[in-house]
Formats: structure tokens, C-alpha cells, sequence
């Protein structure tokens, strides 16, 4: 049936939902999963392949160019020793939060901001937003940083490359289809594997990761400046405000509902351990530089790939080069969405990727001006980008509490929820989360006001 | 295997029962949850949350700063 006759259905009318073109997109993706829960055989696996998306999506475009370069600092400047299960554990943090978002998204049917707004008033919704808005575009500059850098290794120069990043953005968010977009960015994410085998090729001491995740060792040298502003970096690489608004709006879109909830946290669980490994292989091919005696303090996004050649050749290099290049080119899709996302909900205008262009217009002006902006910024000249980068995941850090604040007390909250709130267990861990976040945030801050608490 | 490849026409009817009430655009524009109001004790947690980000950003500006003019 064409879309057109949809609007002029006979019984559409005031007492009668009218049926839209976005109705109608989530209806042919709910059918796709009604069918598969009827097929016989690998039914799981079928009904699973159509539910995964908004997890794994958050967990890989979080391990953007910011996130991965904070990886291969850490590796460079203190080995593996205490940071490969570290970052682990960061990511079960992510987990925990995320999972709180997806059933938020399954359970309402209603992006972040929204229900902020309904529930908590324009007030602290705007307190929200400006969080999410001000972290979302220097976060997007430094992805177009690392897309700069990643291209750059191999010559290409700096307008071409920015300038290229934005018309894939253009060609990924404009096909009117979620399915499509989530598909075409999954299969853009999945190179966020490239990690592994530049990791491999820097011939890693087994026995040596195996002790970092026996023993958990100490932190090499002590607490010093520099390690702490690495370990607020590694933790703003798995708990932003941006992946609570963008997989809650994504869960949205795609239509998942309550009975859903068991295949998200699949989904959810996947893109943790995927995201997990990769920054734990990028962790160990920077870490050469580390074993050597290599200054890395100074350097800026290009030049880890450089510095790393004669420990994992060219090869290795490239693979890495290639890595930051799709790090910040997923995590411009995923971050310009969560902003457009939030700002369609707060402003009442149509905000799915199942509109096309014509009826939701704002939203994608919102979605590619965002990334045009960030992109123009990054060819200015002169910034110190490896110091702007990480400090861009220390303010993640920063504004985490008071979203993870709105998110629990919507999660347990029953007139949103119902059943679905909040167990004891994941309050347990989401105010331990808020409470051991805001703890490192004020440390951060009294060794910056009193730098002679710590050394470096 | 794609959502397209079971592609049919869906007729109005079908829709609706393919989708959860508050699912539909038409519902979620019509529909919105009550105000929520704070406790005296939710609001000192919240402004106090507030003021820490505020605070917090003021660090990272100075920190900046301090690693800025440290390079010069």
C-alpha cells in the first residue's frame, strides 16, 4: 500500500490514531520479529540478529577517537599492569548503567530527554540537555580530530578527510530507514576490531596480561597528575550522559519492547565485552612504547601510529591509523544522533531515522549541523588536541553524576516503570556507580586546586 | 535476513496490533506523564549535583589554562 494512502484511510480521523510513515516502518520491523519468534529452527539466533543493534552501537561508538587514544596514552605512558582490568571493570560499569537505559526505552517507548522533561519539568530538563549538548560537541570535534589523525597517516589531508567524514554522515542518516542506519553503522563499528590484530602484532607477553588480570597490581609509580587524568579519561571512555540519550532514543526507534528487554541485554552484555577487548587490545599496541622507554606524553593523535612502526611494522600501523579513523567515524554517527535525537524529543518535531527528510527536517538539520560545526572547528590551526582530547572524556566524567542521578530515579520510579523498576541489586550498583564517580571527580578537583596533594 | 525481506503490504489494522498502544507517534504526542515533585531532601542532592558540574568545569578551565601557559 502506498505511504500516501495511510494518511487518508478511511476511520483516520480525530478518534482514531493516524498511522505514519514512521508507524508503519516500526510495524514491518516489529512484524520481522513477530516471524522470526515463529520460526523453528535457530529461532533465538534469528529473533537476536534483529534485536541487536542499540547495544553493541553504544558500547563501539563509545570507543571513539577520544576513548581509544586515552587507551593508547595508557599504554604508552604505564603499561598494562593495572589498567587492562581496570578498563574492564569500567566497562561493567557501562553495562550497568546501559542496561538501566535500555529497559528505560522498552518499558516507555520514550527517548531520555523526553522523559526528562515530562517528568522532572524544562527546569532540570535544560540543566540535562545543556550537559548533553556541551559534552556532545567537543566530543565531536575530537572525533573529527581522530578522523583528521587516522587519515593523515596515510596523507590524506585535513580538508579532504573532514570533509569526507561529513558526507558519510550525510549518506548513513539520510536513508529514512533506522533498520538501514543501524545496519550501515554496525558494519562500520565491527572495524573497530582492527584493534586486535595491530595488539597481536606487537607481540604481547601472554603470561604478563594473564598477571595483570590475576593480580590487579598496584599503580605503577603511584598517583601522580598525569595517571589521573588518564584514569578519569578511561573511565569517560564507558560512562558518558551521550550513550544514556542515544541508546534509550535507539531502543526507541527500533521499536523494542518490554519482551524484548532479555535480547537487549544481550545486545547490551555483547557490545560491552566486543568494546572491552578492543580497548584492552589498544591498550597493548601502545604498549611497546612503554617497554622501550618512550616518551608519549606530548604526542598528538597521528603520531602513536607512527611511533608504534617499529615495534608492529607498517602493517600494525596502518591497522591502528585505520582503527582511530573508524573510531571517530562511527562516533560522529552515533553522537550528531543522540543530539538530534534529544533536541526532536525536547522541541515536540518529528525525531526518527524512519522519517524521511521532508517530514523531519529538523531533525537531520540538527544531526548534520552539529557534525559540520565540529568538523569546521577541527581545521582551525594551533589547538594542543592530545590534551583536548583526553580532557574531553575528564568532562564526561564530571557530568555523569547528576544524569545517572535522573536515570535512577526514573528507572524506580512506578508510574514510568511499573514492574520494570529498579531491583536492589541494580540500585546497589548504580548509586555505588554515582557515588565512586562524583568521589573521583572531587579528587580530580582538590589535586587541581592542591597539586601537591599528588606528584606529576 | 532484513525486515525488508518480509516486506508485506500491513494495512492499517495490522499496524496497530504489530505496535504497543504508546507506541504509535500519535499516542506519544497525545500522551504525557504527570510532573514528578522533588523532596526537600532530592532538591539539595540536585542543586547540589549542580553545583559540582559548574564547579568541576571551573577546574578543568583553570587546569587547562595551567597546562597551556606551562608550555609557552
Amino acid at each position: 500500500m502506498d505511504d500516501a494512502n495511510w494518511q487518508k484511510a478511511p476511520g483516520t480521523g480525530p478518534d482514531h490514531p493516524a498511522i505514519t510513515h514512521e508507524d508503519l516502518d516500526r510495524a514491518r520491523d516489529r512484524l520481522a520479529v513477530a516471524q522470526a519468534r515463529r520460526a523453528g529452527r535457530l529461532r533465538g539466533l534469528r529473533v537476536f540478529w534483529l534485536l541487536l543493534g542499540p547495544g553493541i552501537l553504544v558500547f563501539l561508538g563509545e570507543n571513539d577517537a577520544p576513548s581509544m587514544l586515552s587507551y593508547a596514552a595508557t599504554g604508552a605512558q604505564f603499561g598494562i599492569g593495572f589498567f587492562l582490568p581496570f578498563v574492564l571493570v569500567t566497562f561493567l560499569m557501562g553495562f550497568v548503567v546501559q542496561e538501566m537505559t535500555l529497559r528505560l526505552g522498552a518499558v516507555t517507548h520514550r527517548g531520555h530527554a523526553e522523559l526528562i522533561f515530562d517528568r522532572f519539568g524544562p527546569f532540570w530538563g535544560w540543566f540535562a540537555m545543556g550537559d548533553l549538548m556541551l559534552g556532545n560537541f567537543l566530543t565531536l570535534v575530537t572525533e573529527f580530530i581522530g578522523i583528521r589523525a587516522g587519515l593523515g597517516f596515510f596523507g590524506v589531508p585535513p580538508l579532504v578527510s573532514v570533509a569526507g567524514a561529513v558526507v558519510i554522515v550525510l549518506l548513513v542518516v539520510t536513508t529514512g530507514r533506522y533498520w538501514t542506519w543501524e545496519r550501515a553503522t554496525l558494519t562500520l563499528a565491527a572495524f573497530n576490531a582492527l584493534f586486535i590484530p595491530a595488539a597481536l602484532l606487537s607481540h604481547p607477553h601472554w603470561s604478563g596480561i594473564g598477571q595483570a588480570f590475576l593480580h590487579f597490581g598496584p599503580l605503577p609509580g603511584g598517583i601522580s597528575g598525569s595517571m589521573l587524568l588518564l584514569l578519569m579519561a578511561d573511565i569517560g571512555a564507558t560512562v558518558t550522559p551521550w550513550m544514556l540519550f542515544f541508546q534509550q532514543s535507539s531502543v526507541v526507534d527500533k521499536g523494542l519492547t518490554p519482551k524484548d528487554i532479555g535480547s537487549g541485554r544481550l545486545d547490551a552484555l555483547l557490545g560491552t565485552l566486543l568494546a572491552a577487548a578492543f580497548g584492552i587490545a589498544t591498550i597493548i599496541a601502545a604498549s611497546p612504547l612503554y617497554l622501550h622507554g618512550v616518551s608519549a606524553k606530548s604526542f598528538q593523535a597521528a603520531q602513536f601510529a607512527q611511533a608504534l612502526v617499529p615495534w608492529v611494522g607498517h602493517i600494525g600501523a596502518t591497522l591502528f591509523a585505520l582503527g582511530i579513523f573508524e573510531a571517530g567515524m562511527v562516533a560522529v554517527i552515533t553522537i550528531s544522533t543522540s543530539s538530534a535525537y534529544a533536541f526532536g524529543e525536547v522541541l515536540h518535531t518529528g525525531h526518527s531515522l524512519n522519517r524521511p527528510l521532508r517530514e523531519a527536517w529538523p531533525f537531520y538539520a540538527i544531526l548534520l549541523a552539529s557534525s559540520i560545526l565540529a568538523a569546521l572547528l577541527v581545521l582551525l590551526p594551533g589547538a594542543p588536541l592530545e590534551y583536548i582530547i583526553l580532557m574531553v572524556n575528564v568532562i564526561a566524567v564530571l557530568a555523569m553524576p547528576p544524569a545517572l542521578v535522573f536515570l535512577l530515579l526514573l528507572v524506580n520510579d512506578p508510574v514510568v516503570m511499573g514492574e520494570h523498576r529498579n531491583g536492589i541489586w541494580a540500585n546497589v550498583f548504580g548509586g555505588g556507580i554515582t557515588v565512586f564517580l562524583i568521589a573521583v571527580g572531587l579528587f580530580y578537583g582538590l589535586t587541581t586546586v592542591f597539586p601537591h596533594l599528588i606528584g606529576g | 535476513m532484513s525486515p525488508r525481506h518480509h516486506d508485506p503490504d500491513l494495512d492499517q489494522e495490522e499496524v496497530l496490533q504489530l505496535l504497543e498502544d504508546d507506541q504509535l507517534v500519535w499516542a506519544k504526542e497525545k500522551v504525557h506523564l504527570g510532573r514528578r515533585h522533588f523532596s526537600r531532601g532530592l532538591s539539595v542532592v540536585l542543586w547540589g549535583l549542580r553545583v559540582y558540574v559548574v564547579l568541576m568545569l571551573v577546574l578543568i578551565v583553570v587546569r587547562v589554562v595551567q597546562t597551556v601557559s606551562a608550555g609557552h
